[in-house]
């Protein structure tokens, strides 16, 4: 039987550390690649590994613009980790990340993101505009905490900017069908509706307001607090009547 | 990280073939895909087993196989050998691969490493 040498070329990988600049993306059950369509499908313990970013996830769709290099837009879905370079952490079943802009959107249970001192966490969705600091949470659950605020509601919009190496929350809306909660340093409220302005140091607490501080506690239909020295004014709509409850102090 | 080529003499049983150096194309609305390999045997009519230094190359890639069976009538290639994608900025190395849709789809099967360079 006669043998032939046959030459070929036998595909290796010599697997070192990713070079700067390079983007390396492992899959356990490969891509799929829709060129006409400008994006790729990553199945199965997907990697992304960046110089901006880092992600995992079990199933990534990347949408490409002038060719598969040109990432612009990752979808993720299920036990999804992001790490980006600038300070966001996220973590949740699915993500949408714009990594041009860093815009990212995130929905499912237990919701996650922190970016420096901000988290956000909603069991609804999160979705963050990186580069304006608007924020929006939608769901049960939803909630930001910084260094100054504690915020929990159904639903919180505003938006953050970056002062002095932290971002700092300047306005934000909260509502929910129930109650809202607000924790300052010294306060917690409940509401139906809370409006927050960093700018003039003022929240406003709208229906079913409870504002509790230390021993006190007030209630009424609508609060105004300065946010500065945490002195507050609070009336009431229907019985024109603020409640004041005062629990003695036993030393 | 580096993908580098190595090349590697192996012996192997004698498998009989057909055409020499076959040459096809797959034809795509606007581009080719012209598809070389050093050896061809039909299978049946329409599929033929491309073995030895497979290249699929177009104006947008080039992929390099060692063994593929290719489909004349539908256009279509599958492989599950080691399989090295370029194009600009890219680099795919696979366990496998599937080209339909004229060359629009390619599905590279297995673990795969996906390395894009700008």
């Amino acid at each position: 039987m006669i043998r032939f040498i046959i030459i070929f070329i036998f595909l290796t990988t010599i697997i070192n550390a990713r070079e700067v600049g390079q983007t390396e993306i492992t899959t356990d059950e490969g891509i799929e690649v829709y060129q006409k369509e400008k994006y790729y499908l990553l199945k199965k313990n997907v990697d992304i590994q960046s110089d901006n970013f880092n992600l995992k996830a079990n199933q990534v769709k990347a949408f490409f613009d002038k060719d598969l290099y040109d990432i612009i837009n990752i979808y993720s879905k299920g036990n999804v980790i992001l790490e980006s370079k600038q300070g966001i952490n996220a973590t949740g079943n699915e993500i949408n990340f714009n990594t041009k802009n860093e815009n990212i959107y995130i929905s499912g249970e237990k919701s996650y993101l922190s970016n420096k001192n901000i988290i956000m966490k909603s069991d609804g969705s999160i979705e963050v505009k990186n580069n304006s600091g608007k924020f929006n949470l939608f769901g049960i659950n939803s909630k930001i905490i910084t260094t100054d605020l504690e915020i929990t509601g159904l639903k919180i919009e505003g938006n953050y900017i970056f002062i002095n190496g932290e971002n700092v929350v300047e306005n934000l809306n909260v509502e929910d069908k129930t109650q809202i909660y607000i924790k300052t340093k010294t306060l917690e409220m409940y509401a139906l509706k809370a409006d927050y302005d960093k700018k003039n140091n003022i929240i406003e607490l709208f229906n079913n307001v409870k504002i509790f501080r230390n021993e006190e506690i007030i209630t009424g239909d609508y609060a105004k607090i300065n946010t500065l020295d945490e002195t507050y004014k609070i009336t009431s709509n229907k019985s024109k009547k603020v409640k004041v409850l005062l629990n003695k102090i036993n030393d | 990280m580096k993908i580098a080529l190595e090349e590697v003499i192996s012996n192997e049983e004698n498998t009989s073939f057909d055409i020499a150096n076959p040459s096809f194309t797959i034809n795509n609305e606007g581009k080719k895909i012209s598809v070389k390999a050093k050896k061809g045997k039909f299978l049946n009519k329409n599929l033929i087993l491309l073995e030895n230094e497979v290249i699929f190359k177009s104006k947008q890639f080039r992929l390099l196989t060692n063994k593929v069976t290719f489909n004349q009538k539908n256009q279509t290639a599958e492989s599950k050998q080691s399989s090295k994608f370029h194009s600009d900025g890219t680099t795919i190395v696979s366990e496998g691969f599937k080209i339909t849709e004229h060359g629009d789809i390619i599905l590279f099967n297995g673990k795969t490493i996906l390395i894009l360079n700008k």
